[in-house]
């Protein structure tokens, strides 16, 4: 082969063809995903982060936490489940109806299941036999609804309710996806551990808080000093002879991961409204969970985080 | 030394002595240029693999110089990569591709100064560029954390270099092209490709969202797929059949895998189970598939070529190396098939096997096919052969013990882990435990690996040393100070 000329033209459009591919389409498909209202609570999802994590992100890019931790949660497949909110008032019709759908249960148990709303009435991976189900229970008079509940071992670890997808993401710049899993995800981390103060310990030393833990220790965002009569009054509440209180760029941090919450079921991801039940319960969670990132970490740690 | 162009109808000139006189002349003009860029590159290799073996130590020993910002693992890991991406594997392979297009093209090089001033610009963007991410300065991208202020200073100095490699292609004495000159100008056009769209579409007007993973996936992959691996393709067909005195088995076989390798060696990137759409890792596995044809004809190629040719071969030491490299190559690409298949990356993705795949490709592969390479030109270029025989096979027992100890460590253990995590039973702590064994072997694997690389910087520093500029400069300057010395007695 002789022809330089043809081979620069030739590799020019393998170049051409694999950035229209890779780059161009992805990016009609995808670069211009906007926010959405998210039904029941009729929030804007997702919101910009406080500024307070945006400074925080650049903490954690500057100091490469991406290269142990993951901002993904992947999901297996999906079961439904029958969800009774409202058993009705003609309870003997329900209970039977409920005994039709779930065999295994004995009148008693139909009535306590009844009793507690709202209750999962079935799991199942059959979309039609839970149509089904709910159907001949809201026909009994009590009100039922199909849900959809994402399975998969990251799921089932706690590290979020639905897999990730691209609207989650929008506010992200730089996306710090991450690569190995060295330590856990951190999708959910704001609402795993909320408490900020656990966050500003762990980071001095996450030794203090996971004792076998192999993440390395971040001294340098904390200031030292030598202990005076008593604590000083932002200092952590560690023991040892020395204060130590944590610099802006700590706090930031900890705004950062405190934000990190992408549990709201959307259109495209589908997931049980309540990841922890007993925070604030119900379908206002979502909303606390997006005026708690707004507003929590941002203002309360600077005064919050005084131990005593 | 006799001047045997690898292709099947080299251009023999009338003599002996003028082939010998001919190929003085082009060795003469690539000298100062691409010893420049090779000393420089085996520098960032030793760095490398140094800043390399902190990283290892600091992943399964979490209090080791913890108190240093700078030193953090997140900042130590990112330098290590780029310097052996950006240091090492770019250079190295820039210098190969000037002198393979001289030596293929029966030329001399053009810009030789010009080329020089670029290596030292590019070195210098460099030098900045990984103090930035010490300094916290990392874009956050994988292969690209140079920040931006360190990439137009690299871009200009690589365009500044590269531009000088097309012209002197393009002025070429022998027309006919062999598969080395195609793959080596396949690499220098990608890079400044995909770099200047990666640059621009993260860092200066930067994407939403998911995008950027696609962008930073597609600049990886194209970046090793049709960069970096081209460059080292290049050196295994012309070093094999030289080394081996045999002409390559089947041009047509080459020119198959090499198109096959084009068209299809940039589409990809994208695991399954990336928050993007799944068309984007299926599009990645076919594409790979495709590439693992590409990869067949190359290996059929090299093995017709080697195959009945035991008896001829002359520096085994140096085929050692292409063919160690050789090997890493296709099983690097095996294993990268495999881990884009959606079954395999729910276990594999985001664990140790991706790092054993990294490091299969950049220790196992580029730095030997490159060390490879140094070890037969830089010689040439010098006029002197190599001072420390036993060095080179140090390095090579070195680099290919240990890059085989972390590869095996890593596959192992990455498989480990994907399947703890797999089991939520298993408490996460419980899985970061388990990977302290094999990132203990990783450990020993980088300190074997920088062992070696030493090894070659020294011999690298004691052939410079002994070449004739410093020679005769050392002379004129024993010469100078004599009278000198003569007249203060007197």
């Amino acid at each position: 082969m002789r022809h330089g000329p043809l081979l620069f033209l030739g590799l020019l459009g393998a170049m051409a063809l694999s950035w229209l591919g890779m780059i161009a389409t992805p990016q009609f498909q995808l670069g211009n995903v906007q926010p959405t209202n998210v039904p029941p609570a009729n929030v804007l999802y997702p919101a910009p982060d406080p500024g307070l994590a945006n400074v925080g992100r650049e903490i954690y890019r500057a100091n490469g936490c991406a290269y142990c931790h993951t901002e993904v949660v992947r999901q297996q497949g999906a079961l439904v489940s029958v969800v009774i909110s409202n058993p009705g008032t003609n309870a003997p019709a329900t209970i039977e109806a409920l005994r039709k759908i779930r065999g295994d249960l004995t009148a008693p148990e139909a009535e306590r299941l009844l009793a507690a709303t709202p209750a999962t009435a079935l799991t199942t991976a059959d979309k039609s036999a839970a149509d089904r189900a709910a159907e001949a229970m809201s026909a009994s008079g009590a009100e039922a609804s199909v849900r959809v509940v994402p399975t998969g071992p990251e799921i089932e670890r706690g590290w979020g309710t639905r897999l990730s997808v691209a609207r989650d993401y929008i506010y992200h710049a730089p996306f710090l996806l991450g690569s190995i899993r060295l330590g856990p995800d951190l999708t959910n981390v704001g609402l795993r551990q909320p408490d900020a103060i656990w966050h500003l310990v762990h980071l001095y030393d996450p030794k203090l808080k996971v004792e076998r833990s192999i993440m390395p220790r971040y001294p340098f965002l904390f200031e030292q000093r030598p202990r005076g009569a008593q604590p000083a009054s932002d200092a952590l509440p560690i023991p040892g002879t020395q204060d130590v209180i944590p610099k802006p760029e700590a706090y930031a941090l900890v705004a950062y991961l405190l934000s990190r919450r992408a549990d709201m079921p959307l259109f495209e991801a589908p997931a049980p409204m309540v990841m922890s039940s007993g925070a604030e319960g119900g379908s206002t969670n979502a909303q606390a969970a997006a005026t708690n990132a707004t507003s929590a970490p941002g203002t309360n740690s600077s005064t919050e985080t005084a131990p005593r | 030394m006799i001047v045997s162009s690898p292709s099947d109808s080299p251009a023999r000139p009338a003599s002996d002595q003028d082939a010998a006189a001919r190929t003085a002349e082009i060795d003469a003009s690539c000298r100062v240029p691409v010893l420049v860029l090779f000393l420089a590159a085996v520098v960032w290799l030793t760095a490398g693999s140094l800043l390399g073996v902190m990283t290892a130590i600091k992943a399964h020993a979490p209090g080791f110089l913890a108190d240093s910002a700078w030193l953090t693992y997140g900042r130590l890991r990112p330098a290590a990569t780029n310097a052996l991406l950006y240091g090492f594997a770019l250079p190295a392979g820039l210098g190969l591709a000037l002198w393979m297009f001289c030596r293929l093209g029966q030329t001399r090089l053009r810009g030789a100064a010009m080329i020089t001033g670029a290596a030292g610009f590019w070195n210098l963007g460099l030098i900045l560029g990984t103090a930035g991410i010490l300094a916290g300065g990392s874009t956050g991208y994988e292969w690209l954390e140079l920040p931006g202020m360190a990439s137009p200073i690299l871009f200009s100095g690589y365009v500044l270099a590269a531009a000088w490699a097309v012209v002197t292609l393009h002025l070429r004495q022998e027309r006919d092209l062999f598969v080395s000159q195609w793959l080596a100008l396949a690499a220098l056009l990608w890079f400044p490709w995909v770099y200047s769209t990666a640059q621009l579409l993260l860092i200066f007007f930067p994407v939403r969202g998911v995008m950027q993973v696609v962008v930073n996936g597609w600049f990886a992959h194209n970046f090793y797929e049709l960069c970096l691996a081209p460059l080292g393709l290049a050196a295994i067909f012309y070093f094999v059949p030289k080394l081996l005195l045999r002409p390559l088995h089947s041009h047509g076989l080459a020119l198959f895998g090499f198109w096959m390798l084009v068209l299809f060696g940039g589409w990809g990137g994208l695991r399954p189970g990336l928050p993007v759409p799944n068309w984007l890792g299926s599009v990645s596995f076919v594409a790979r598939v495709f590439v693992l044809v590409a990869l067949i004809a190359f290996a059929l190629s090299w093995f017709r070529t080697w195959a009945g040719a035991r008896a001829g071969r002359t520096s085994p030491d140096i085929l050692r190396f292409l063919v160690v490299g050789a090997g890493s190559y296709l099983v690097a690409a095996v294993l990268e098939t495999i881990a884009t298949h959606p079954l395999v990356s729910q276990v594999t993705l985001f664990t140790l096997f991706e790092h054993a795949i990294g490091q299969l490709k950049i220790h196992g592969f580029l730095a030997m096919v490159l060390a490879g390479a140094i070890y037969y030109i830089a010689p040439r270029l010098v006029g002197v052969d190599w001072p420390g025989q036993g060095l080179i096979r140090w390095h090579f027992i070195c680099a290919a013990g240990g890059t085989g100890l972390i590869v095996l460590a890593s596959l192992i253990g990455g498989l480990l882990q994907g399947a703890r995590i797999n089991q939520p039973e298993i408490e996460f702590i419980r899985v970061a435990r388990g990977t302290v064994p094999f990132l203990g072997m990783s450990t020993l694997g980088a300190t074997l690996q920088a062992a070696g690389y030493v090894a070659l910087l020294i011999n690298f520093s004691r052939l410079l040393i002994a070449c004739c500029p410093c020679a005769a400069l050392a002379q004129r300057f024993r010469a100078m100070r004599l009278p000198i010395q003569e007249r203060s007695h007197a």
